[in-house]
């Protein structure tokens, strides 16, 4: 009996412990790089670049700022092109680079 | 010995479970969720992030936009423009990203004096109905007398053993004392770049350059001015190799 007490007391605490470390009070991170920034951060950093592309027409540092978000750049620009909508040079700039970085080809279903 | 009531085991192993389950939690396995405002950028990518910031604003001129962008970096991020401006200012870095950082923190209208050293003149307001200068119209290379400055030297550049694609651009006071924060347009047929003198510091005050490529012909304009001289491309030097111009400014009036 005091073994069964003993383990259930363990494992409520343990499963309590668990969902508070992970759903209720996640681990808040400082210092982080653009790829853990927020989807809709994301979109807006990716927007940027393009708008900036489209006038400067410098690839590689275009490619440089984009690869500051890591995997999820594709769905970034992809996720860019709708919040683009009713800015030409935002789109023409997301044009050209999805175009420049053959985007369209590893492009995956937008939103996350 | 006296043996504990079951609740009191039961509570302890609760304690030591939550212990555990949440030391395992942030400290062994945290959750990376994707979900950080840009406030939370670490020092780099926040630099990063208002270079990219004043490079989009350079483009669309949406103050709104890079207001409220530059804001999401938090409480401090007008200072750390300023820092940005000031830190390229100290390490001569004169490129179109830091000419970009000037004119948003006019733009946004930011207080600070290296600022206001950098930004651009303000037109005086003299009472009088004029046309509005034609800036778009680099055309016809202007040395009328409304100008402020006036070519006073063009000579090329030649690097013996490498490449000078640059320009070279000094501006001087009506005393020939070098001018800092004075805006310069360079166009091209298919862009354009606008930066100031003064952020290669220990060249010379009153110094700016620019990298040209091979095959473009090029206008400079000087502040307000109409542009002084539009046929400026690389051309070659008796090494074989490509050179640049030097060009001279001097203000027209005190």
């Amino acid at each position: 009996m005091r073994f069964i007490s003993a383990l259930t007391g363990l494992l409520a605490g343990l499963a309590i412990g668990l969902w508070g470390g992970w759903v209720t009070w996640p681990v808040e991170y400082a210092q982080v790089t653009p790829e853990l920034l927020s989807p809709e951060s994301r979109v807006e950093y990716a927007l940027m670049v393009a708008t900036a592309y489209a006038t400067d027409d410098n690839l590689p540092l275009a490619r440089e700022r984009l690869a500051r978000l890591g995997e999820s750049t594709p769905t970034a620009v992809l996720n860019a092109y709708q919040a683009a909508e009713g800015d030409p040079l935002a789109l023409a700039g997301l044009e050209k680079l999805a175009a420049e970085l053959q985007l369209h080809a590893t492009m995956p279903t937008p939103s996350e | 010995m006296r043996r504990l009531p079951l609740l009191v085991i039961f509570l302890i192993s609760l304690a030591a479970g939550l212990a555990a389950g949440l030391a395992f939690a942030w400290l062994v396995v945290p959750v990376r969720t994707p979900d950080s405002s840009p406030a939370r950028l670490n020092e780099a990518d926040r630099s990063l992030y208002v270079r990219l910031i004043a490079a989009s604003y350079a483009a669309n001129g949406d103050s709104t936009a890079a207001s409220r962008r530059l804001a999401g970096l938090g409480p401090t991020s007008e200072s750390e423009l300023v820092a940005l401006i000031e830190h390229d200012l100290e390490s001569g870095r004169a490129d179109a990203d830091s000419a970009q950082l000037v004119e948003l923190a006019v733009a946004l209208d930011i207080d600070a004096p290296i600022v206001g050293l950098l930004a651009p003149p303000r037109p005086i307001a003299d009472g009088v109905d004029r046309p509005s200068q034609q800036v778009d119209n680099l055309s016809t290379p202007s040395s009328s007398s409304t100008s402020r400055f006036r070519l006073v030297g063009r000579e090329p550049v030649c690097v013996s053993g490498e490449d000078a694609r640059h320009i070279e651009i000094s501006v001087t006071d009506s005393d020939g004392e070098p001018l800092a924060g004075e805006a310069i347009t360079v166009r091209w047929e298919s862009g354009q770049d606008r930066f100031y003198t003064g952020l290669k510091s220990h060249v010379d005050a009153g110094f700016a350059d620019f990298d040209m490529q091979a095959g473009i012909i090029y206008a400079v304009a000087i502040a307000d001015d109409q542009p002084s001289i539009d046929d400026l491309q690389t051309h070659l030097c008796a090494d074989g190799r490509e050179g640049g111009w030097r060009l001279v400014y001097e203000a027209q009036f005190p």
